[in-house]
């Protein structure tokens, strides 16, 4: 794995609010709450080491994630990932339902698609347009598991891939629900999303 | 790829799919809109062909959705619109009405031609009906489990309350102080309380399940069942008794009140009753009666007058048949105007009696019995003394004073008679004294002058003896001299005799009388065993010292082989016997009385008479019990109350 420097990792942080930023004005006019994305934190680490990261969110035993698989320069898969409460409870609030023990059904796993869909578009679109990619999608699908069989579900050798972490915090009508989006990059690809930012930065 | 048509068998391939499917090129116009869409829309593929897919469907022109699709042609992935947010973005109705809920994707790919973007539409109604179906149905089952909780919290909290008000009614009727029981529609006893255990003296296995019969005494058993069943049939007693037979036989007075315990359709399940032992306070009602009864009575039967005056009420309250009787009045007038009426006004205190009425009533109210005189005038006109005793009779609710009026009229009489007599005899005393004290000093006068006669005669007789040889003479000379030595005596006696008596008896301890006596007696190897109590008191006359002299010296003279003589007291109830005894000869049977005869004996004959007369004198009596021949035994009866 290359060294990644603070300028370099700026830039991912600043390209991915880009997106982020985007996907929260998409989303708050489709809903009309008031929606706010942060990007707290970029981290990237080892797949094989994501479970031990500290990171709460991912170590849980079940994720739902929306994942959206790319191919070009650089490729991997791009996921945004909730607890599943947190899913729900993000997707009841954006729909405006009420219920006492919401559950993620048919309907709300396909709200959530469109969520996650308006995310990652935005972010992987941010990252695209920035550094003048192009790259190739799979259509999105919803993921619901524990972490590590996340990336196994596209590929075999995903333990020695780099996952780019940015935690997210979605703020809604005073709600705030956690999730990450995660850019599991497949071998050399981190590389050259680095390369391409650096010339970019040059 | 060529350029997307109809004839391209690919895209023939879609006609097959159920889901509309609509291609577009990068300036939104249709140029695939397969067989379902045409189905769903009755929109020929021929006629929407061509057009725009933006400017036919509005709601694509929405900015939001305009901007996502637009990314599709831009190079960015596939889009999604849920059903949720998006339900009808391409509208398309059912044949019998009602728009499709739809789920679309837009799918770019890209030919030789250009950009292209595959619009997917799913018809999501089924689902969606179904998912929102499944959502109603849970959200009643959410309610139904949050009712059906809230039902289960409740019940717990009742049976909670429930469980707790019956642990307390269980307590409250185990435990109360009131004897409590239960009996069902046929008498059967069906629980009670400890206090009615502890009334009954029965436990658990003598009453449970028995009837109610075993609970009254054979004379009143079939009035209280009569009641008992009147109590089921729906009577509730508010206060009624029902004696109660005791285990041991005896019979309680109890109060009962009952109610009967219904079931929800208004049958008498059972009978409580609750009851309240009376059988003290009817004792004490009973006592009380009769002790009012007895006061009464004991007012009424007196035989002085009595008034009793209520403090509280500041008047006379009862009086006696006797008041009437030595006031000469009626009840009522005394009750009226009190005893006060027939006050003189001189009375022997010499003070006033408004005075002295108030001053008495406050000494009897802090507690003392006032007693004084009074002198009254009668309504018949007669004059009397009263002595007047005023006592308070306090009790918890009541402050009374009993005045008792005794008629002390003859009294006073005799009181006066007795002064005057008293003053005779005191008189007639003086004179007597005067007249014993001559009396004395001639006798003594006389004695000592006959003595000395007697003196003069002896020394004469005996120098005429020595005088006369003549010896025919000489037992006329001893008669002569024994005849002048009894008169001697006898001058003696009168001496002693005169003594007796003269002194005022006295208390004077017998042990030191013993020991006193006892020296003056010649007792040689005799011993003397003074068993006297040293406590030991009697009342007699001065001269009882003689007495104890005597019966030693008749011992040690006449008891011939005597070795002991003892004085000792024996107490039978009331009177008590001082005994002397000794071991010598005794007394025969036919001397035991004539031992006390005066001129009895071998001396002068006059000390055991002597002795039963100074003892007389307080009543003291003397008798010889002795076994002859196993020494003598002289018992001395000292009455009750000259002893102590």
């Amino acid at each position: 794995m290359i060294e990644i420097d603070e300028s370099t990792i700026d830039a991912i942080r600043e390209i991915v609010n880009i997106g982020v930023g985007r996907a929260a004005g998409q989303l708050q006019d489709m809903t009309g709450s008031h929606i706010r994305l942060q990007i707290p934190s970029i981290t990237i680490v080892p797949f094989n080491e994501i479970t031990s990261s500290g990171n709460t969110l991912i170590s849980g035993d079940t994720l739902s994630a929306v994942l959206l698989d790319f191919k070009g320069t650089f490729s991997g898969i791009s996921a945004v990932v909730f607890p599943p409460e947190s899913a729900a409870a993000l997707v009841m609030l954006l729909t405006g339902e009420h219920e006492k023990s919401p559950e993620l059904d048919a309907m709300r796993i396909e709200a959530l698609k469109e969520v996650g869909n308006i995310i990652i578009n935005a972010v992987m679109g941010s990252i695209a347009n920035v550094l003048s990619e192009h790259l190739i999608y799979s259509i999105p699908s919803y993921y619901e598991g524990p972490i590590e069989n996340l990336a196994r579900l596209k590929r075999k050798n995903v333990r020695d891939e780099c996952v780019l972490l940015a935690r997210t915090n979605f703020l809604v009508e005073k709600l705030n629900v956690e999730g990450d989006i995660l850019l599991i990059l497949e071998i050399g690809s981190l590389d050259a999303l680095v390369e391409s930012i650096r010339k970019v930065l040059a | 790829m060529e350029e997307i048509t109809d004839e391209n068998p690919i895209f023939r391939l879609l006609d097959l799919i159920p889901n509309g499917i609509i291609v577009i090129r990068s300036d939104y116009s249709i140029c695939f809109w397969n067989a379902c869409m045409v189905e769903w829309t009755d929109i020929p593929a021929d006629e929407a062909k061509g057009t725009n897919l933006i400017e036919r469907y509005p709601a694509l022109k929405n900015p939001i959705i305009y901007s996502r699709i637009s990314q599709i042609f831009e190079g960015g992935p596939a889009v999604l619109f849920s059903s949720t947010f998006h339900p009808h973005l391409i509208p398309c109705e059912f044949p019998n009405g009602g728009l499709r809920v739809e789920k679309i994707s837009c799918i770019p790919f890209y030919q030789s031609t250009g950009k292209y973007a595959l619009v997917l539409i799913e018809d999501m109604s089924d689902l969606t009906n179904q998912i929102k179906a499944y959502r109603t149905m849970k959200a009643v089952a959410e309610d139904q489990r949050d009712d059906l909780q809230k039902a289960q919290d409740a019940i717990y909290l009742a049976n909670k309350a429930l469980r707790e008000t019956t642990e307390y009614l269980n307590n409250l009727f185990d435990y109360a102080n009131a004897p409590i029981i239960t009996w069902d529609s046929g008498f059967h006893i069906t629980r009670f309380n400890h206090a009615f255990e502890h009334l009954t003296g029965r436990n658990q296995e003598e009453m449970l399940g028995k009837t109610l019969d075993l609970l009254f005494p054979d004379e009143t058993r079939n009035a209280s069942m009569r009641l008992i069943r009147k109590a089921i049939e729906g009577e509730r007693w508010e206060v009624v008794e029902i004696p109660i037979l005791v285990k041991n036989g005896s019979v309680r007075t109890v109060l009962w009140n009952s109610a009967n315990i219904l079931d929800p359709e208004g049958r008498i399940l059972s009978t409580i009753a609750q009851g309240v032992d009376i059988t003290d306070r009817k004792y004490a009602e009973q006592e009380l009666k009769e002790s009012e009864e007895r006061f009464r009575i004991s007012i009424e039967k007196a035989p002085e007058a009595i008034l009793l005056f209520d403090i509280n009420q500041n008047r006379y309250i009862e009086a006696n048949s006797r008041a009437e009787q030595i006031f000469g009045c009626s009840r009522q007038q005394l009750l009226d105007s009190g005893p006060q009426q027939f006050y003189k006004p001189d009375q022997p205190d010499e003070r006033s009696i408004t005075e002295t009425v108030n001053e008495h009533r406050l000494r009897v109210q802090a507690g003392e019995t006032v007693v004084f005189e009074r002198n009254i005038c009668n309504n018949r006109g007669e004059d009397l003394v009263m002595e007047v005793r005023l006592v308070q009779l306090q009790s918890a609710d009541r402050r009374l004073i009993r005045s008792s009026f005794i008629d002390i009229t003859e009294r006073k009489l005799l009181e006066q008679e007795m002064v005057y007599h008293e003053q005779e005899l005191r008189q007639f005393s003086a004179a007597l004294e005067t007249s014993n004290k001559k009396l004395t000093l001639l006798s003594g006068i006389t004695r000592h002058d006959i003595n000395n006669q007697l003196t003069v005669l002896m020394g004469f007789l005996e120098i005429l003896e020595m005088m006369q040889p003549d010896t025919s003479f000489r037992d006329y000379f001893n008669k002569i001299t024994n005849a002048a030595e009894r008169i001697q005596a006898m001058i003696q006696f009168t001496k002693t005799y005169e003594g007796i008596g003269v002194n005022a008896p006295v208390w004077q301890n017998t042990r030191t009388l013993v020991d006193s006596a006892a020296k003056d007696v010649a007792m040689g190897d005799i011993r003397l065993v003074n068993d006297m109590p040293g406590d030991f008191t009697i009342f007699a006359d001065q001269l009882i010292v003689k007495v104890f002299f005597n019966l030693m010296d008749n011992a040690v003279r006449y008891g011939g082989n005597i070795t002991t003589i003892r004085f000792s007291v024996e107490k039978p109830d009331g009177d008590c016997f001082i005994v002397c005894s000794d071991d010598g000869a005794g007394v025969s049977i036919s001397e035991k009385e004539k031992i006390f005869e005066r001129g009895f004996g071998k001396n002068t004959g006059l000390g055991l008479f002597l002795s039963r007369e100074i003892l007389a004198i307080t009543g003291i009596t003397i008798k010889e019990t002795g076994e002859p021949g196993k020494g003598a035994r002289f018992e001395m009866t000292v009455p009750k109350g000259m002893h102590r």
